[in-house]
């Protein structure tokens, strides 16, 4: 089943996609609203049927408080949402490694998204209410249901939906560049932290941990960009305007530059709903750690809900204000060393991501920084073993780091060789995912 | 859809246009590459049996081009060259008849030489092996032995865990490479020095053997990842030898071109997805033969299976522990005791319930590194000394 409704999936883009947008494309335009509810509901039952129901009452409840201008239902609204999400992070915090109780799929995604509708409603961003078919779309339309991007509600509707080639090729475009990124690159990737992982993270060589650490980190940014392509390419497909997730993030200057151009949508979330309502950093430098302090325990938190992700977040916090409130005083804005943050530490934070229990970050980090010893049965060579064949796949995703490279295909998209290039490409990509065991999006677990 | 006249759809029109190419060749097809696979039409589009081809080596530009006469290469040739030719095999086994024919003197050698029927009766291509058409297990145990299969640690004929699959007793061979014949090894301790001459071949579990398990400067390892016991022969294999010296070759030349007192095997794991048993069975067992023309003389190492972990094995539908077994004792019974052996390194890594222990692996199914040396010592301490002749020994005990 996961083949068909995976976007990675050769079934969902050769069989549910191509059926999806024929019966989208043909029904008149007021009816379409329901076509992708009811598409999407079908996408969503098929991948959680036990959880359907759960996001059917979510949308329902969102839809019957939405009330612009309404204070006491906005907050009715954001609290139900707080609680139901709260309640399952803590459900599947208890189950543990049991397992019986997994989080729903994609429930992080859709109730942020009915929370920002709420708030938006409230304040006037959304400027008239929507009819109930169309808040329900925004809710559930399945190319942003299971890893969002978490938009805005004006971001989709503000300019109104209109089909065109242009766009429509744009977003085929986008959604082939997607499937390229996650199956070529973040895939293979992850084929090379599979087989570091197998070693034993005590016994990695220290070359090898860091290589595997920026393999990782890689891995985890071409397999949720690539799923942000895709989602947005879809939705331009059906007219949607373009939704940006993702910016470069890696030739950021610093940290906290980092982290406004990874996971945009996330960032603008916890931005607009929580550091900004906190008082952010007009009250003091307090007021600014504390607002902070927040928001970074509450992503980790939404992330995960293991120690590990609270030691990222609280990793992260410090690093963020050791930028803005030493680096800055003792360097000024935009110094270079912000930028060695970035390119030495961020690989390192993501290893908390990368391991399943918090012991395996204490092993991983000691063979980062091999001070405390020289690992178990380690063999000095092991790094040499990944160039071979991983040595391609890591310098492609190093190349197409720096924004120039993707930026050039940018400028050059509609330029006919371009795309056929591209198509070249993608079928690569498919000919990989018919012959590999399909590999989940990493961003599903949360 | 609004036209946009200064954008040209070329996207749009050629992606759907080039899947429906792609399949109208898959379905046009006559050169047969594309015949033996099959696609679930729900999740699979029909040009998907191209990619499975061009997984397997088929260039679909050659075969398109074949289909209209024109020649790009020696098709046939080559899908005669991947697979397992039985003229070669004729002629392999021949001239290793004739270059033994005059030893006389070890019964246990002249007893590996194949003969000509046997051998060119069991180089035949796997067919359809769904009968499971029991055959007797008769080990020419003398009647007054209180043991028919004796134990791995004293004999390696086979671990008294896995006996033959239930319903299906093993081949035995009155002639023949896997023939009994009364003469046996037994299994003792060696030192480091008796792998100088060994070959260790296998999967990806055989990489993390050759980095980890302190053998490295004494054995030949070759293997690669995904390896399985049907393309033992076609892939490319990395070797690295004991000094030092990696590179890759196949089997076949590693084999041709150098000399083995040992030659062990581990592989299975990949093909718990393909295949039944049966023909696992038969594959390994024409896989040793193969080996054995190589090398006459070597004796075969059968490495069991390892399993993998309880939560892989009770998550999986595939990569379970049960399979596993049941393949080990399909395996097991190629063992004849005297220069066949089969080995079991599970009890060591395995809890009472035969699940990998999973402290020792990440990934269920291949070991840490650490240990690795828990491998090697078990082989340290499995070894049939090749300078003893056989000898007329018998089990007394199970």
């Amino acid at each position: 089943m996961q083949e068909l409704l995976l976007f990675s999936g050769l079934g969902f883009v050769f069989r549910f996609l191509p059926v999806f947008m024929i019966l989208y494309l043909v029904t008149p335009a007021k009816h379409r609203s329901l076509v992708m509810v009811c598409g999407s509901l079908l996408y969503y039952a098929a991948l959680e049927p036990h959880f359907v129901c759960v996001l059917m009452a979510a949308v329902i409840v969102n839809a019957l408080l939405a009330q612009p201008g309404s204070k006491s239902r906005a907050l009715l609204g954001i609290v139900c949402n707080v609680a139901l999400l709260a309640g399952a992070k803590y459900l599947a915090f208890r189950t543990g490694d049991e397992g019986s109780f997994h989080l729903p799929v994609g429930l992080s995604f859709y109730l942020f998204k009915m929370i920002s509708f709420q708030a938006d409603l409230y304040q006037g961003r959304i400027r008239q209410k929507p009819g109930f078919l169309q808040t329900a779309e925004y809710f559930v339309m399945f190319p942003q249901l299971l890893q969002g991007p978490i938009s805005r509600y004006e971001d989709l509707y503000g300019e109104g939906r209109a089909i065109t080639v242009e766009k429509a090729e744009d977003g085929l475009m986008l959604f082939m560049s997607g499937f390229i990124l996650k199956v070529l690159l973040a895939d293979s990737l992850a084929g090379i932290f599979a087989q570091i992982s197998r070693i034993g993270y005590e016994s990695i060589s220290t070359p090898l941990a860091w290589i595997g650490a920026y393999d990782y980190s890689m891995q985890l940014y071409y397999d949720f960009w690539g799923y942000s392509l895709m989602a947005a390419g879809l939705l331009m497909m059906m007219g949607f305007p373009f939704v940006r997730n993702f910016d470069h993030p890696y030739a950021a200057g610093s940290i906290t530059e980092f982290y406004r151009r990874w996971h945009i949508t996330l960032g603008h979330f916890f931005r607009d709903y929580v550091y900004i309502p906190l008082g952010g950093s007009r009250n003091g430098l307090a007021g600014t750690v504390l607002s902070l302090f927040v928001v970074w325990m509450l992503t980790g938190l939404w992330h995960g809900q293991g120690i590990g992700y609270l030691i990222w977040a609280a990793l992260l916090l410090c690093l963020i204000l050791w930028e803005k409130f030493v680096v800055t005083a003792l360097f000024g804005r935009g110094a270079w060393i912000c930028r060695l943050h970035v390119w030495l530490l961020i690989p390192v934070t993501w290893i908390v991501f990368a391991m399943e229990k918090p012991s395996m970050i204490i092993t991983y980090m000691a063979r980062l920084f091999p001070f405390f010893g020289p690992g178990i049965n380690v063999y000095e060579g092991d790094w040499q073993k990944v160039f071979p064949e991983g040595g391609f796949v890591l310098a492609a995703g190093l190349l197409l780091l720096i924004p120039q490279v993707s930026g050039f295909f940018t400028k050059h998209r509609k330029n006919v060789l371009v795309k056929i290039l591209l198509l070249c490409i993608f079928w690569a990509a498919v000919c990989k995912s018919a012959n590999s065991s399909l590999n989940p999006f990493l961003y599903l677990q949360f | 859809m609004k036209k946009n006249n200064k954008v040209k759809p070329v996207l749009l029109c050629l992606l759907p246009l080039s899947a429906l190419l792609l399949s109208v060749v898959v379905l046009a097809d006559t050169g047969g590459a594309y015949e033996g696979y099959t696609t679930d039409p729900l999740t699979q589009p029909y040009f998907t049996k191209m990619m499975f081809a061009i997984r397997d080596g088929v260039n679909p530009v050659e075969e398109l081009a074949g289909n209209f006469g024109i020649s790009m290469g020696d098709r046939e040739g080559e899908r005669a060259e991947v697979l397992f030719a039985k003229e070669d095999a004729l002629v392999r086994s021949e001239e290793a008849a004739a270059s033994n024919a005059g030893d006389e003197e070890d019964k246990s050698e002249a007893g590996e030489q194949a003969t000509e029927t046997d051998e060119t009766a069991e180089a035949e291509e796997i067919t359809d092996l769904t009968d499971p058409t029991p055959q007797v297990l008769d080990l020419n145990i003398p009647a007054d032995s209180t043991c028919p299969v004796c134990p791995a640690k004293d004999y390696g004929l086979a671990n008294p865990l896995y006996t033959a699959p239930e319903g299906w007793e093993a081949v035995a061979d009155t002639s023949g490479t896997f023939a009994p014949n009364g003469y046996y090894r037994s299994l003792g301790t060696v030192d480091e020095s008796y792998f100088a001459d060994a070959l260790y071949i296998g999967d990806s579990r055989v990489d993390g053997l050759c980095d980890y398990g302190g053998l490295e400067n004494e054995a030949t390892f070759a293997f690669k990842n995904s390896l399985t016991v049907y393309r033992l022969f076609e892939e490319r294999m990395k070797y690295r030898n004991p000094q030092g010296i990696r590179g890759e070759a196949s089997l076949v030349d590693i084999l041709h071109f150098a000399s083995f007192g040992k030659v062990y095997l581990q592989i299975g794991i990949n093909e718990l997805g393909v295949g039944n048993t049966r023909q696992f069975y038969e594959a390994y067992r024409n896989a040793i033969l193969t080996i054995r023309r190589y090398q006459p003389t070597a004796i075969i190492y059968i490495d069991g299976i390892m399993h993998v972990t309880g939560a892989r094995s009770s998550s999986d539908s595939v990569f379970t522990n049960s399979l596993v077994v049941e393949r080990n004792r399909a395996i097991s019974t190629l063992a004849n005791g005297r220069d066949i052996f089969y080995l079991d390194f599970n009890p060591q890594v395995c809890d009472e319930n035969g699940n990998l222990l999973s402290e020792l692996s990440i990934d269920h199914a291949h070991l840490k590194a650490s240990p690795h040396k828990r491998w090697s010592e078990f082989l340290l301490t499995h070894a049939a000394d090749p300078n003893t002749p056989a000898a007329a020994l018998y089990c007394t005990d199970r």
